[in-house]
Formats: structure tokens, C-alpha cells, sequence
């Protein structure tokens, strides 16, 4: 933690302290970090001089901002039309089972991330997944379960 | 200049400034809103108010100011349909239903609706299942509901624009926003001060006390909490109290629940073969009498606390001199500001602030020295955030940066203990800068030949600032005009706290400033002073006169004649009672084994000493101790005037009780007074204020009914006559070395640590854990992360605390909480010493 936070005292000291200053901090934050931690948000805050509370008030305004550290396995579900038509809501329920979160999180032991995303470009496969850099297709929550069965919930059907 | 305009076809004039809506609501007229508060910048954020101006399309009536000849129309087929859509869309998103609600028959949303005519039924329908969100009721107080709210952001205006915390805002957007705090935490845990102004203005039940009633009469008093002495207003139903309204804090807000304090002393108490046994009245006052009339003068001591009304302390110093014959009279004041007072004195002829509160907020540059302020003076906090957020520059002189360092135009964080220097180099820098006016600098030879102790990289040695940062700090605050210096116990809480102060008036005498404030904690430290509780002066702030010129230190007067000498200090009583020439105590509202430092020498002393007599409202831990106890009335309980800490007099008046057979501390004092041949020893606060007004310096004057009417008085104050007085430097007594690295010192962590605050269960569990803040650099160096264990040792002693992190005091600083700093590291009262850390596994 404290290297993420000398890190972002290294950020702001390149900026001044006007108010105009937090989406850009925020951004290089997140590109250092991977998100923007909470520790980050009182360190921008005090920099700028605002309350902790508006800078985390903007960063959860917008979707480009990540409040929460990625997992090791990053799972992407594709919304694109054809995925969805084809069941991708029944594919991001099973995966909220799996891991427990949902949409939008990561898992407190920081294994998994899930996300929906726009799409993925693999409409002929669809619905699809996509975990880290992998893509795979024509899912069914069976496919979905024998993607995770390290899971807890999997472990849970199997016993 | 006032404006008329026309609404609905009535003509209405309008305050200046005035917008539409308020024109509207001040002409008795409605318009529905949701996000408008008097007290707040308007938001235009419900968009119910829409209305039609000179037949224009639809416009906020909460942000078009009120002009001249406007005709305005409230109401339209069109505006009505935006309304009932509004109204609609919130009703959607609003769980439960108003049975049962915190804010029934309060809620801006039910008047609304009944306004509006909606018919409920059909809202009803349109109420989607959706699934409930999970309330925050992390605060002991008050729950925030986020199926209630209707995001209107009163709430986040007032912590932000009047507060000036900011611990709430929206966070999320669309269906999802919310208001919460940082990280959508519970709030008790986020930076939240639990002041209840938010509660206060919420129109729905978004923020609701959990607990309210609504009060059937109403009355005025000061709260008790400490030396800011803000109005409050508490309201009663069936004789208990059920709100406080006014601008307040916490302490303010909440802190009447002490009088549902389930230990209160009720009974009077003397000691039967050793243990204590309830008495009446007649039994223990007589006994108290019969008692202390075995002692003489100097052989008595009386101490007692800053809570004592202004008509209570003169009583009690008059029974001390009078009755006992010594002058050994003092209150808790002495561990904390009697320095400064005293100091005061010598410099302008008065120890006490030179102006009222009010002009803080009025002020261009606030020094702030030594004070934790948001922790000790919440509202007056409040003062100072408002007067920096509209421009005023702050400059802070403290190790530790708290929650006012986003405010604060310049921090400086010299080593604990180091002040004087650090003043005086800016007294230096005001010289060498030539701000100084020469007419103040005529006849100033000792005062600028001892400004060369001082010289800037020697200064910047010993504090550790950076010589442009007293530069910088010092031009800031001779430059800007009006200026203000307050201070707290960081400044005097030193072995040369009278050296702090005398630096800090010298700076302000040179920079022409007459703006200066010790910033007392105990809600009437100051009255108590005035009238004479203290072992040096007379009431007025006459001195004692010591007719062994010269005379030497604190001896003890002789028997039978006490009065005639200067008494004994708080601090000295104890090793007095221990050499045997003090055998009878009688302790007043404070319990000294349970609040003062020392508590080792106290515990001594109070097992040796022959009589001890003890007034307070609870046992606490010296009661166990004491010959005979007597129930005192609280705050709340008793009728009087109080002095707060800028000199402003006012009434505190009863509101509830005195709690089962206790009894006001006058009326106490004035039973053992007649018991012992005490003349003249009337209760009536009303009689001895009349007694005060007219003769005790500054408090001429004065009258009850005056008073009791509100009239403004002030303690008269004598003109300022000042010069800068020479001071040498003396270096800490305290130093680090290599076995003893790093400087500890203490301060608040939170604005509940004081002793009232621990007898309301609410705020006592709003006080956070304890913890020992360090540098992150310290904590590398010690191998120590954010959360361990650690054991601090000085050369004296040690202790164990959990590490906390940070970057808000500087390397080689540690800080620990003022309640929890044990004397043992010190070995003295002062709060500074050197130590080391280990990591616990
Ligand atoms: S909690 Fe109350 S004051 Fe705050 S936004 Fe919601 S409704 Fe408004
Ligand atoms: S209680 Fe006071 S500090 Fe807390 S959120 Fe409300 S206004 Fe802000
Ligand atoms: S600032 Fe002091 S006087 Fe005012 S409400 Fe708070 S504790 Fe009471
Ligand atoms: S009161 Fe005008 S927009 Fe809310």
C-alpha cells in the first residue's frame, strides 16, 4: 500500500492544486495502479484540497474509473446483441454464482474480476467469454462451470 | 435594495439578493421544493420549482433572483405536469411507506404530495418491487436511508458549504446514485464528525434520528461542552429532553443525553466504617461543616473545575478566602490555559481573549497555534473553514496536520515543544522584512537584542521548518489585516508554555494585530477565572496581594491566616497533602484520580489526606475515597451565567431535574457556608450576580434581567496596553538520542474523548480506536506496517498501541491520542518525550 501511495504522491506532485486537475490525476492513478484505491482518493483529495468524499464521488461517476483492484482472472462477458439473444444474461448469472460477485466487482481474494463488455468481436461464437486474453465461444453454463472449477460454488454442486 | 414583484397576482416584496422561491415562501406563498434550503446555495437539483416569469417558458424559481416588477406565475397545466412526473419518478424509486417512517408528518415529500393534490393510490400502484437497500445505521444517532432519499444534496451542501468536512457526497450515477461517504462506507467510520446538521436540514427521511419525539415547549441555553459556548435550544416533552437545535456539533447536539447518565449520584454519602453509606442532607452537610472547621487556612485546599456558573465559582472563592481563610483555591484550568491567562495579564493588563468569536470568521489570516480545533472547539472550526473557504489565509502551526489542512493557505510542523522558536523567528522575519511599523519598534532594545537568540537557520535547527516557511508564514500573517491568533494546549502544554505565549503576543504586537484567543476547553474555564478561582488572584483578576515581598514559591500560608497569601496551584496541592501541610480537601467537579495526569501522586495523596469532601454529579474514581460525597446538579440541571472563552456572558438555564436528591453547587456551598459562620451566603444566582456586578472588575454592571432578556454583555475589557517583552531561548527539556530516536507528543483524535462525551453511551462509542500515528518513512525505518502492534518505550516507561501510518506528522514525530498518553512515559504533566518502537509479533 504504501508503495501504490508514494506512487501517487509522485503523480500529483506534477500537478498544481486546482480543482480542474482531478479527472487527469485520476487517470494517470488508474493507469499506474490498474484502479484507483481508496488511499489514493484521500491522498488526491488533500492535494487538491476538496473533500475525499468528491473525488470518489466523480470517480464512481464514471465508468472509465475501476475503485477496486483487478483479479488474477479477468473474466469479460460479451453484451455484444448476438451474445445476448443467445443467453449471455444466463452466462453472466452463472458466473455471479461462481465467483460470488457481480458485475462490475472483484473478488475480495482478488482471484476474479467480472465484467460485461460491448463486444468482444467473436458474434459467430456466440455468447462468449473472454478471460484475461482468452476468448471462448458458444458458451452454456456447463462450458462455464468446467471454465472455473476451482470455484467455491462449483465445488459446493460437486460435493 | 428590497424588490416587488407579483406572484399568482399577489404583490410580494422581496428581501435583496432574494430568489423567486424564497420571495415566494417569504409572502406566505407555496412553490414545491425539495432541494431548496435558506441556509445552502441553491442546487436547481428536484427541478420541482419550475415557474413562469412574464409569461416566459417554465424557470427555476430557486435560482432566478426576485426582480423588480416581475410577474411571476407558480403554477400551469404545463408546469404541473412536470411536477406530477417528478413526483411520480421519485415515488417510484421510494420504498416503505409513510407508516411508520422517522419523518412522518416532517416530510417535505408528504407535503408535496398533499399540495400537489397526488392522489396516493395511484403512486402506490406505480411502485415497482424492487429490491431494498441496505440503510446505514453505523451512527448511534441517526440512520441515513438511501430508499428515502431523494437526492436532493442538502445534505452533501450542508456538510460541505457549512460544515466543512464534505464526509458526504453523490457517489454513482444514474438509478444507482447515491449519497454516502468516501468509498460508500458506514459513515461513522468515514470523516463524519456526527454533528447532525445534515440531519437537521434533510427534507425526507434520508438522514433521520432514529429516536426523535417531538418536543412540546422549548428552552434557551449554552451548551456545556466547551469553551465556544454555542447557543442551544433544547426541546422537552414531558419533562425530558428530546432535540437540541442551533449550529452545533456532536457534543452539542447529543450531549444533553447526559442527563439519562444511568450513574448519576442521587444521594448524599459519608463514610461508615469505611465504606461509603447514604445520608441525608442535614447528616452530610453537617459533618462536612463539622469537619473542615477542624482545619484552618492553609491546611485547606479547594479545587474545582471550569463548569461551575460564573455565580457558583464566586461563591466558592468567597467560602475558600471567607470561611476556610486561604487562598488555595484553583480549578482545572491550571493543566491547560492558566498559563495563558496569566501571560495575557502581564502583557495587556487581561487574561482573556481580546474580541469575540465572531471576528475569526471575519478575518483575513487565522493563525492557528498548538489547537486541534475541529477535535476541541467543533463549531468555532466550523468559523474557520467558512472564513478560508471564502479566501482568508490560514496559516497552521502544529506537528500533526488534521482535517484542516485542506484549508490551510500554509502548514508548519515544527518538533513538539519547539513553538517559542519558532514564534520568535517570526518575529525575526517581521524585522528583518521590515513590516514592522516603527512606531511599535521605538523602545523595544531588550525585546529586538533578544530577537538575536533567534536567528533564522538556528530557528529552522531546533523546529525544523524551513527558514522560507517562517519567512512565508510571518509575511502572511503581518500583511493581511484583520488577523487573528488563536491557540490551544499544544502551545501551552510545556514545561515553557508561558514562553509559547509570550512569543505568540510579541508577534502580534508587532505585526500590529490586537486579534488574540486562548482557546479554552472547560464551558465556563474562563468565568471561573474571572471570579476568582485561582490561588493568585481575587475575583476581577486582582492579585493577591504577597506581603512577603519577594516572597518565595508556594508556601504555605500560616494557619488562621491564609488569605492574606497566595495559595497553592492545582499541580501543587499534592505534594502539599503528601509533606502534610494541606489535610482537608474539598473537590469540586472535577474527579482528580479519574481526569488529571498524575493520577499516581493523586492516588497518595488523596489516601493521605485527613478530610476529603467531594461534589460532583458522579462517584467517579476519587468518590471511593472520599469522607463525605454530595450530589451535585449537572449543566442542565441548575440556573447561572456562564463566561465563555472569548468574554461573552450569557445565561445557562434549567432544563431538566437536578437528577434524584442532587442539588445546584451553589446552593451545596452555601449550606456548608452557613453551617461554618459564612455571612452573607445567599444561593440565588440572581442576588450574586448582583453582588458581581458590583464589584468585580470587568463584570460591572451586569444585570439578571437584562440577561434573561438576551441582552448581549461582554466581560468589560481594559484598554490594550502592550509591548513586546524580551524572551531567551530554552531549549526542550526533553531531547532524542540514538537508544531514543523519535519525539512523541500528544493530541485529539477525536472530538468525544473529553469526560462528558464518556458519559453519553452514543458518543463514547463514536470514539475510534486508539492508535499511535507515524511517519511513513519512521515506519520503514522500524520495519512497522499500518495496523501492527507496536510498544512505544520512553526512558520512564511504555506502552502498547496499534501503529497507524501516515504522512500527517513529520519524520521523527509520533503522535498518540492525549486519553490514552500515560504519564508514566513522561514522568511529568507535559506531553512530549523521546522514544523508541518495537514491532509486536
Ligand atoms: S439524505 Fe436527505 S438531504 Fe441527503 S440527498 Fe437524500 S434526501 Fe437529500
Ligand atoms: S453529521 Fe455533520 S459531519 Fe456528518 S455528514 Fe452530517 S453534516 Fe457532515
Ligand atoms: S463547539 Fe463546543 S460549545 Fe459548540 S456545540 Fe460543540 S462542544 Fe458545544
Ligand atoms: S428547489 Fe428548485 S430545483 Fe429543487
Amino acid at each position: 500500500m504504501s508503495g501504490e501511495l508514494s506512487l501517487v504522491r509522485e503523480i500529483l506532485a506534477g500537478y498544481g492544486k486546482s480543482r480542474g486537475a482531478l479527472i487527469p490525476v485520476l487517470q494517470e492513478v488508474q493507469a499506474a495502479l490498474g484502479y484507483v484505491p481508496e488511499g489514493a482518493m484521500v491522498e488526491i483529495a488533500r492535494h487538491l484540497g476538496i473533500p475525499a468524499s468528491h473525488v470518489y464521488s466523480v470517480a464512481s461517476f464514471y465508468a472509465q474509473f475501476r475503485l477496486q483492484p483487478l483479479g488474477r482472472r479477468r473474466i469479460a462477458v460479451c453484451r455484444g446483441t448476438a451474445c445476448h439473444v443467445r443467453g449471455a444474461p444466463e452466462i453472466l448469472k452463472e458466473l455471479e454464482g461462481l465467483t460470488g460477485i457481480r458485475e462490475g466487482e472483484t473478488s475480495e481474494d482478488l482471484e476474479y474480476t467480472l465484467e460485461t463488455v460491448a463486444c468482444i468481436g467473436c458474434c459467430a461464437l456466440a455468447p462468449c467469454v473472454r478471460v484475461n486474453d482468452e476468448v471462448y465461444g458458444e458458451m452454456t453454463r456447463e462450458k462455464v462451470r468446467a471454465l472455473f472449477p476451482d470455484s467455491e460454488e462449483a465445488h459446493r454442486d460437486a460435493g | 435594495m428590497a424588490v416587488s414583484l407579483i406572484i399568482d397576482g399577489q404583490t410580494v416584496r422581496a428581501a435583496p439578493g432574494a430568489t423567486v422561491l424564497e420571495a415566494a415562501l417569504a409572502g406566505g406563498i407555496y412553490i414545491p421544493h425539495l432541494c431548496h434550503h435558506p441556509d445552502l446555495t441553491p442546487a436547481g437539483a428536484c427541478r420541482l420549482c419550475y415557474v413562469t416569469v412574464n409569461g416566459g417558458g417554465p424557470v427555476l424559481a430557486c435560482r432566478t433572483p426576485a426582480q423588480e416588477g416581475m410577474v411571476v406565475q407558480t403554477g400551469s397545466p404545463e408546469i404541473d405536469e412536470i411536477r406530477r412526473g417528478l413526483v411520480e419518478l421519485l415515488m417510484a424509486n421510494h420504498h416503505g411507506n409513510c407508516k411508520g417512517c422517522l419523518k412522518s408528518g416532517r416530510c417535505a415529500l408528504q407535503e408535496i404530495i398533499a399540495k400537489l393534490r397526488i392522489d396516493r393510490k395511484k403512486l402506490q400502484q406505480l411502485r415497482p418491487a424492487a429490491e431494498e437497500l441496505p440503510r446505514d445505521t453505523s451512527n448511534p444517532f441517526f440512520v441515513l436511508d438511501p430508499n428515502k432519499c431523494v437526492l436532493c444534496g442538502i445534505c452533501v451542501r450542508t456538510c460541505e458549504e457549512l460544515v466543512g468536512v464534505g464526509a458526504l457526497n453523490f457517489a454513482g450515477r444514474g438509478y444507482r446514485s447515491r449519497v454516502g461517504p468516501l468509498g460508500a462506507g458506514p459513515l461513522a467510520q468515514s470523516v463524519c464528525e456526527s454533528c447532525g446538521e445534515c440531519v437537521e436540514r434533510c427534507p425526507v427521511a434520508g438522514l433521520a434520528y432514529v429516536d426523535h419525539r417531538r418536543p412540546r415547549e422549548h428552552v434557551q441555553t449554552v451548551c456545556h461542552s466547551c469553551g465556544a459556548g454555542c447557543p442551544v435550544t433544547l426541546g422537552l416533552r414531558d419533562g425530558r429532553v428530546v432535540e437540541a437545535k442551533g449550529e452545533l456539533c456532536g457534543r452539542g447536539r447529543f450531549g444533553w443525553r447526559i442527563l439519562q447518565a444511568p450513574d448519576r449520584l442521587t444521594v448524599p454519602l459519608i463514610r461508615r466504617n469505611g465504606a461509603p453509606a447514604e445520608a441525608s442532607w442535614e447528616e452530610a452537610l453537617d459533618l462536612a461543616a463539622r469537619e473542615l472547621s477542624r482545619y484552618r487556612g492553609g491546611e485547606c485546599a479547594v479545587l474545582c473545575s471550569g463548569r461551575l456558573t460564573n455565580e457558583e465559582a464566586y461563591l466558592l472563592q468567597r467560602f475558600a478566602r471567607e470561611v476556610l481563610g486561604t487562598n488555595n483555591i484553583d480549578s482545572t484550568l491550571r493543566l491547560t490555559h492558566a498559563v495563558s491567562l496569566e501571560t495575557l495579564r502581564e502583557a495587556t493588563g487581561w487574561g482573556g481573549a481580546t474580541g469575540p468569536f465572531e471576528a475569526v470568521e471575519e478575518a483575513a489570516c487565522i493563525l492557528l497555534v498548538g489547537a486541534n480545533v475541529a477535535r476541541s472547539h467543533p463549531v468555532l472550526a466550523r468559523r474557520i473553514r467558512r472564513a478560508a473557504a471564502r479566501g482568508a489565509r490560514l496559516v497552521v502551526i502544529d506537528p500533526r496536520e488534521d482535517d484542516l489542512g485542506r484549508f490551510a493557505h500554509l502548514w508548519l510542523q515544527p518538533y513538539p515543544g519547539t513553538d517559542p522558536a519558532l514564534l520568535m523567528g517570526m518575529a525575526v522575519a517581521l524585522v528583518e522584512e521590515q513590516l514592522v511599523d516603527p512606531a511599535i519598534l521605538g523602545g523595544l532594545g531588550a525585546f529586538l537584542a533578544s530577537l538575536e537568540d533567534f536567528p533564522p537557520g538556528r530557528v529552522s535547527r531546533i523546529t525544523g521548518v524551513p527558514e522560507e516557511l517562517v519567512t512565508e508564514a510571518a509575511k502572511c500573517y503581518a500583511t493581511s489585516r484583520p488577523a487573528v491568533a488563536l491557540w490551544g494546549t499544544g502551545l501551552t502544554q510545556h514545561p515553557h508554555g508561558g514562553d509559547g505565549v509570550r512569543a505568540l503576543i510579541n508577534l502580534a504586537l508587532l505585526a500590529g494585530h490586537t486579534g488574540l484567543y486562548p482557546l479554552l476547553e472547560e464551558a465556563n474555564a474562563q468565568g471561573v477565572w474571572d471570579l476568582g478561582c485561582t490561588p493568585h488572584h481575587l475575583p476581577g483578576q486582582r492579585p493577591v496581594p504577597d506581603p512577603r515581598a519577594g516572597g518565595k514559591g508556594p508556601e504555605s500560608s500560616p494557619k488562621g491566616d491564609g488569605a492574606s497569601y497566595p495559595g497553592l496551584t492545582l499541580t501543587e496541592v499534592w505534594d502539599a497533602v503528601l509533606e502534610g501541610r494541606v489535610r482537608a480537601l474539598y473537590i469540586i467537579g472535577v474527579d482528580p484520580l479519574g481526569e488529571l495526569p498524575e493520577a499516581e501522586k493523586i492516588r497518595e495523596a488523596l489516601g493521605r489526606v485527613e478530610l476529603l469532601v467531594y461534589q460532583h454529579c458522579f462517584m467517579g474514581a476519587t468518590g471511593p475515597l472520599a469522607h463525605v460525597v454530595l450530589p451535585a446538579a449537572g449543566w442542565f440541571e441548575k440556573e447561572g451565567t456562564v463566561t465563555r472563552a472569548d468574554g461573552r456572558i450569557t445565561r445557562v438555564r434549567r432544563v431538566a431535574g437536578p437528577a434524584g436528591g442532587s442539588l445546584p453547587d451553589g446552593d451545596i456551598i452555601c449550606g456548608l457556608a452557613a453551617r461554618m459562620g459564612g455571612e452573607r451566603f445567599v444561593p440565588e444566582p440572581a442576588s450574586v450576580l448582583g453582588e458581581i456586578a458590583s464589584g468585580v472588575r470587568g463584570y460591572g454592571g451586569l444585570s439578571w434581567e437584562g440577561l434573561e432578556k438576551g441582552a448581549e454583555a461582554n466581560v468589560a475589557r481594559p484598554p490594550l496596553e502592550a509591548r513586546a517583552a524580551p524572551l531567551e531561548y530554552r531549549g526542550p527539556t526533553e531531547r532524542p538520542d540514538m537508544q531514543y530516536p523519535l519525539l512523541l507528543t500528544g493530541a485529539r483524535n477525536s472530538p468525544y474523548g473529553d469526560v462528558l462525551s464518556q458519559k453519553v453511551e452514543g458518543l463514547r462509542a463514536l470514539q475510534p480506536e486508539e492508535y499511535l500515528a507515524l511517519h511513513h518513512k519512521d515506519a520503514a525505518d522500524f520495519g512497522i506496517t499500518d495496523g501492527d502492534r507496536v510498544r512505544v518505550l520512553s526512558r520512564r516507561g511504555e506502552l502498547t498501541v496499534r501503529a497507524a501510518v501516515t504522512d500527517v506528522c513529520p519524520p521523527g514525530v509520533v503522535i498518540l491520542n492525549y486519553r490514552v498518553f500515560p504519564d508514566s512515559l513522561t514522568g511529568t504533566i507535559s506531553r512530549v518525550c523521546a522514544v523508541t518502537l518495537e514491532r509486536l509479533a
